[in-house]
């Protein structure tokens, strides 16, 4: 198991690695010169070329770019993401302003993927090809397959525009009102949770009839168990092993989704703020971002593949 | 009688045509008494011994049929009689000790199940029980066996932990399907050998299946033979290997090694294959493969007849032998 979870690390942190190389070569990439940007702003763009290269000395992009990425990376690592140029605040702070809600987002789409994923796969499986069974299916894949602003528009009209029972967007701190805080919540997180949920259920469906029709689960009906308890105690910890690794999946899938989300709804969230660095060309934010982003993922699949050795007992002897 | 079949007829439903796995077949199982049932692969033996605890997956069905257990119909009983019966009652050993027990659950946490289920005792209470058992059964090292996982046993090993399973709540009758079939020839007599001596101990009924007569000589004090679904002959194991009667069990004897005959005689294997129980021909189903046939063989069926007062006989060219 030790030695397992020591070769999943590396692993991660390699991909780690070739991630940070692709994020510094996007940000360079992207059209347009960031100075050029903050001097617009501020300048209305007049400006002499003794400002122009104060500035990139001051942002350190007068440097070849192998020294760029190497100052960037031992920053990182120190804890300093540099600061905005549009803003000048310091990407580290912007950054723990806006985590508490994005995390929260987050979680509340977990939960909604999960709730939803694992009941509807569970019921189609335990009554394959019933009415119920195809309704669900149908449904399983809309929530795939309808895309997160779609369902974000359609949402807004029934909900708030039509019914008024969600607030159409804005964001209430958790600290400030905790109903306040749910309701704000409630359709950005379902409409990320849908996107996990039909995927989940899908993947729990398949892997839940393959165990149901294994030898094991009839020597369980032998032994006197209930359909429930063979259910419960038998075959939803089996089923669980290859969902462990969709559900990890995912959550890649979520977080892109989550861009949209934050900025459809006005939620100050790390996804907003990535957005708003892109349209602003302002690099040291756009890389800090993506690199969380990027951390998150291989946090979250390294999570799964421990997850995925304590239900499996046959991971360990396999490594 | 501890157990009594009735005509009971189980079929697999593909497409528009039936598997006709168990056709109509009668018998009896005296308390303490062993068994045998063979028969070639395919014969329906596994569907035979499903319907007892009514463990017939779909597209299969009982479809008609008693199976009378201590003078209660097993066919007719509510879901929540049959569990108190399964595992309890009647307990069943699988063909493959490697893919009948759960792979993610420990050794441990499978055998005090039916001590949870049936008998409401806590864990802590069962574990002790179980370790006890697993001594029974000779798994050496039994406390710390308990937390293993399947995979890290060996299949004589899980095999053991099967029987274990199956004789933990003392059941009156226990149903084991080639219970070592699927095990390594060195150990099958042994694990055999456990099999028999515990449930003489626990004086359970024992149906043991197999498709090595050799096997059923040795532990049986009864047998039935299967083929295509049906019984085709029913005796004492002793009169059944004297004075073997159906052209089909003859074939089975000549086709293994027997420890009273000489050893330099040819075994034989019966030619032919087993009809397609989903497309039955006319007649006897033994007909094409058989070298004593007649024309009156496809005409029609024959019927399981008394032959001596013991012994029973599919076979029209035993009809007149009474
Ligand atoms: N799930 C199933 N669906 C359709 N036919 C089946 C199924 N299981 C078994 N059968 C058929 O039923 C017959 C009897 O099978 P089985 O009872 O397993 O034989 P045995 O145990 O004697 O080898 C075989 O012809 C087999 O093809
Ligand atoms: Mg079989």
């Amino acid at each position: 198991m030790k030695s397992y979870l020591l070769k999943r690390l590396l692993y991660s942190l390699l991909t780690l690695w070739l991630v940070s190389l692709f994020i510094f070569a996007i940000a360079r990439i992207l059209p347009g010169d960031p100075v050029q940007g903050v001097l617009m702003a501020s300048h209305m763009g007049i400006a002499d070329n003794n400002l122009i290269e104060g500035l990139r000395a001051k942002f350190g992009i007068d440097q070849p770019l192998p020294i760029q990425y190497l100052v960037w990376v031992k920053n990182f690592i120190i804890g300093d993401f540099g600061v905005s140029i549009a803003s000048g605040e310091k990407v580290f702070e912007m950054f723990m302003k806006r985590l508490p809600v994005t995390l929260e987002l987050f979680m509340g789409s977990a939960i909604w993927s999960m709730l939803i994923g694992f009941s509807c796969g569970i019921i189609s499986a335990v009554r394959r090809n019933s009415f119920l069974d195809h309704l669900l299916t149908v449904g399983a894949v809309l929530g795939l397959s309808i895309p997160v602003f779609w369902e974000g528009i359609v949402l807004i009209y029934l909900l708030s525009v039509m019914t008024h029972i969600l607030p159409p967007s804005g964001y209430v701190p958790f600290t400030e009102s905790i109903t306040g805080n749910l309701l704000a919540m409630a359709m950005p997180t379902f409409i990320m949770g849908t996107q996990g949920a039909g995927l989940i259920a899908r993947y729990v469906r398949s892997s839940l009839l393959s165990v149901l029709g294994q030898d094991f689960i009839r020597t369980a009906y032998a032994k006197g168990l209930s359909e429930r308890q063979v259910l419960i105690r038998h075959a939803l910890k089996p089923a669980m092993i290859p969902v462990t690794t969709v559900a990890g999946l995912t959550f890649g899938y979520v977080t892109a989704g989550s861009f949209i989300v934050e900025y459809m709804f006005a939620i100050p969230g790390l996804g907003r703020m990535g957005v708003n660095a892109i349209f602003a060309n302002d690099f040291p934010v756009i890389q800090a971002t993506l690199f969380i982003v990027a951390i998150n993922i291989l946090a979250v699949n390294f999570l799964v593949d421990v997850l995925y050795g304590y239900l499996d007992p046959r991971v360990k002897v396999r490594s | 009688m501890l157990l009594k079949v009735l005509n009971l007829c189980t079929y697999y439903q593909t497409g528009s045509s039936y598997v006709r796995a168990v056709d109509d077949i009668s018998f009896e199982l005296a308390k303490g008494e062993t068994l045998g049932v063979v028969g070639e692969s395919g014969c329906g033996k596994t569907a035979a011994a499903l319907s007892l605890m009514r463990l017939i997956p779909s597209p299969g069905r009982i479809v008609s049929g008693k199976i009378l257990f201590e003078g209660k119909d097993i066919t007719a009983l509510s879901i929540k009689e049959l569990l108190s019966i399964r595992g309890d009652q009647i307990a069943m050993i699988f063909q493959d000790p490697m893919t009948a027990l759960n792979p993610v659950l420990s050794i441990g946490e499978q055998l005090v199940e039916p001590f949870m289920i049936h008998r409401r005792l806590s864990r802590k209470v069962a574990i002790p029980l179980c370790i006890e058992l697993l001594n029974k059964v000779r798994i050496p090292d039994a406390g710390s066996r308990m937390k293993s996982y399947p995979h890290e046993l060996s299949g004589g090993m899980r095999q053991r932990v099967m029987i274990a399973m199956a004789l933990a709540l003392n059941p009156k009758i226990i149903i084991a399907d080639e219970p070592t079939t699927a095990l390594d020839v060195s150990i099958q007599a042994e694990l055999l050998e456990l099999l028999k001596n515990i449930t003489r101990e626990q004086n359970a009924s024992l149906m043991l299946i197999t498709h090595n007569l050799g096997i059923v000589a040795r532990y049986a004090d009864r047998v039935m033979i299967m083929y295509a679904g049906r019984i085709v002959e029913k005796a004492f194991t002793l009169n059944l290997y004297q004075t073997p009667l159906h052209p089909y069990t003859k074939g089975l004897l000549d086709s293994v090694p027997r420890l009273n005959q000489n050893n330099n005689k040819k075994l034989t294997p019966i030619k032919g294959q087993p009809p397609d129980l989903a497309n039955l021909p006319q007649g006897c189903a033994f007909y094409e493969r058989c070298t004593l046939k007649e024309a009156r063989c496809k005409a029609k069926a024959p019927t399981l007849k008394k032959f001596t007062c013991d012994h029973e006989v599919a076979c029209w060219l035993k009809e007149e032998g009474k």
